[in-house]
């Protein structure tokens, strides 16, 4: 009796934890937690934990091997599966909001400038000029490059790359937010930032980029996805060079599929 | 403070932790899959088979195995601890555990696209140290009595298996004529008097590695709870405020010869990656010398907080202090001597989209 209920402790676990993978695939909520090449198997995951839950529960009455049940041989305890599989994960599932809170993207580098990554742009050591941008970019109706913000946030501080995007009309995608106060001494400043990840959002590194209005600042809700069209720019202060747009018009877009959330292409 | 823990700890700490559970999780489930099919359908004696004999030999052999069972580190651990209990020699079975996350095929191609201005050094060697490192672990634990390294109650289930196989032979060697195979088709933690594989259905057999499976997956599960929370909570800014992040805290230390890869070891430690991928994250740290990027590419999937938690199910908690130690001062001092040998005038390794 005893195997018996532990074996139905361990099938409802083992199912709690595929639901959670399999309702992020179905709802789209799971380009927010995975990177893209991880979605399938997350998804696979689930449906077998999910499987092998319900084959296990089905079975959990019925008497195999040698005339007896098996289950006593090391069973882990029922209390330890409802309290750290079962209750995490529901908790977990209770609270989460699907995505990082404006102090954890600042932890993660909101607000930050990394190095220049001049690799990115050119993979034989060509020279990477304004040609070079001509074409591998696409455009938009309005003759502006569809660049992502992946490019201009690491083209800043390598001299070559900074001059070919420079004055480039460019439009990015990506969530909105406010400036950080210390960045933005005339007010005139938003921010343009989206996650790049490489396996799930605990490696998320967050890439922003400042935007620049002549007029008022758009009165949009922080993380509302937006499109932005306008000039490249560069700036130098605190010793490093920071890329930024100075924008001509801003829309609001909806949130791009799962599978290229977090892709440089929107 | 507290409806900033609620409002905003909480959810953040919760979005970590499903994000390393549904990435995680389907990597345990496919190791427990793989030790409840070897629980009930691989003889005992295959592991005899297995492997040379000569225990150097079958050490050297451990290390290269990841090649044709390619795992990582999550999967590893179950797959293990069902082999040691089917009879697979620890030494084996720890070279094995320790080196398939790093020596096999999926890692070497992470690594080299990830590394992409380097890829052969890279990956070349993140195989070669992550192999020897492993053999030598093997080598070592050849020396060192199993009660030392393994649980009591895994060397206990060893012993009974051990006699009951003793058993066996001497019942062969002595005894009368048997019209069929004796050999039990699994390996059960305690002693059977009725060893008759021809009594079980086909069904059966089934039923009990899928049983096998899911208990396996539940206490594997345990531990990587425990080891994820940990993980997910230093990765969640505290409800204070002026705390550091951790990534400001590291990159402070990339012009420091010894800080530098006990840094990136640390990081690796903490973060709890898959070997599979790790190597993007390395890549991405800029401002660190390819040595410090090896190590924390050779210890990352040797050890880190959730292998902390999951190695327990399978070591003894001084032998897992031992191991950390050790692979984190061998591995550092190989990264400071091969790092500069590994890329002298090349510029330091960048992401490739």
């Amino acid at each position: 009796m005893k195997a018996t209920i532990n074996q139905i402790i361990f099938s409802l676990a083992t199912i709690a934890w595929g639901v959670v993978p399999v309702y992020f695939y179905a709802t789209g909520l799971v380009g927010n937690y995975l990177a893209p090449n991880f979605h399938l198997i997350s998804l696979a995951g689930g449906l077998a934990m999910i499987v092998l839950g319900l084959f296990n529960l089905l079975n959990a009455r019925r008497k195999v091997g040698c005339g007896h049940d098996h289950d006593h041989e090391h069973d882990q305890s029922p209390v330890a599966a409802i309290f750290l599989m079962i209750l995490p994960v529901a908790l977990c599932s209770g609270f989460t909001k699907h995505e990082y809170s404006t102090k954890a993207l600042t932890w993660k580098g909101l607000y930050k400038q990394g190095p220049a990554r001049s690799s990115l742009f050119s993979r034989r050591r060509e020279p990477f000029t304004r040609a070079t941008i001509e074409k591998s970019t696409p455009k938009s109706k309005d003759g502006n490059y569809l660049l992502t913000i992946t490019e201009l946030y690491w083209s800043a501080g390598d001299k070559e790359i900074m001059k070919a995007y420079d004055r480039l009309p460019a439009e990015l995608e990506g969530r909105l937010i406010d400036e950080d106060p210390k960045l933005n001494p005339g007010g005139n400043r938003k921010r343009l930032y989206r996650l790049f990840m490489t396996c799930c959002a605990a490696d998320a590194q967050v890439l922003g980029l400042a935007l620049e209005f002549d007029g008022p600042l758009p009165d949009l809700e922080d993380k509302t996805w937006v499109k932005v069209s306008g000039e490249v720019a560069y700036e130098h202060h605190d010793g490093q060079d920071f890329a930024y747009l100075k924008v001509a018009k801003v829309e609001t877009t909806t949130a791009p599929p799962p599978n290229s959330q977090f892709q440089r292409r929107p | 403070m507290f409806e900033d823990v609620f409002n905003v700890w909480l959810p953040d700490f919760s979005f970590l932790f499903l994000s390393i559970l549904v990435e995680g999780a389907p990597f345990i489930l496919l190791g427990t899959l793989i030790s409840g099919f070897i629980d009930v359908y691989l003889p005992a004696s295959a592991m005899d088979r297995l492997l040379p004999r000569n225990r150097t030999s079958a050490v050297l052999v451990s290390g290269l195995l990841g090649i044709i069972f390619p795992v990582c580190e999550c999967a590893v651990v179950p797959v293990i601890r069902r082999l040691v209990k089917k009879g697979l020699p620890p030494a084996c079975a720890l070279t094995y555990m320790l080196a398939a996350p790093i020596v096999n095929p999926v890692t070497a191609l992470s690594t080299a696209s990830a590394f992409k201005e380097m890829p052969a050094e890279m990956a070349g060697s993140r195989l070669l140290f992550g192999y020897l490192i492993a053999v030598m672990v093997g080598l070592i634990l050849l020396r060192i009595p199993v009660s030392a390294v393994l649980k009591p109650k895994i060397v206990s289930e060893l012993d009974r298996l051990q006699a009951s196989r003793a058993k066996k032979r001497e019942h062969h060697t002595h005894d009368h004529e048997h019209p069929h195979d004796h050999e039990h088709p699994h390996d059960h933690e305690h002693e059977h008097s009725h060893e008759h594989e021809h009594e079980h259905e086909k069904s059966n057999r089934l039923i009990m590695a899928l049983r096998a499976a899911m208990r396996d997956f539940v206490d594997v599960g345990i531990y990587f709870v425990i080891g994820i929370t940990i993980v997910a909570v230093v990765n969640t800014p505290p409800p204070f405020d002026n705390a550091i992040p951790l990534r400001d805290i590291i990159n402070r230390t990339s012009d420091s010869v010894w800080g530098a890869p006990s840094a990136l070891m640390g990081l690796a430690f903490l973060l709890s990656l898959c070997s599979t991928s790790d190597a993007f994250i390395a890549a991405s740290l800029i401002d660190f010398e390819p040595g410090a990027l090896l190590a924390f590419l050779v210890f990352g999937p040797m050890m880190d907080v959730k292998l902390l938690f999951l190695y327990s199910t399978v070591l003894t908690k001084k032998f897992i202090l031992y191991l950390a130690v050790g692979l984190f001062f061998v591995i550092g001092a190989i990264s400071i001597v091969a790092g500069p040998l590994l890329a002298p005038d090349k510029p330091i390794p960048r992401l490739e989209r």
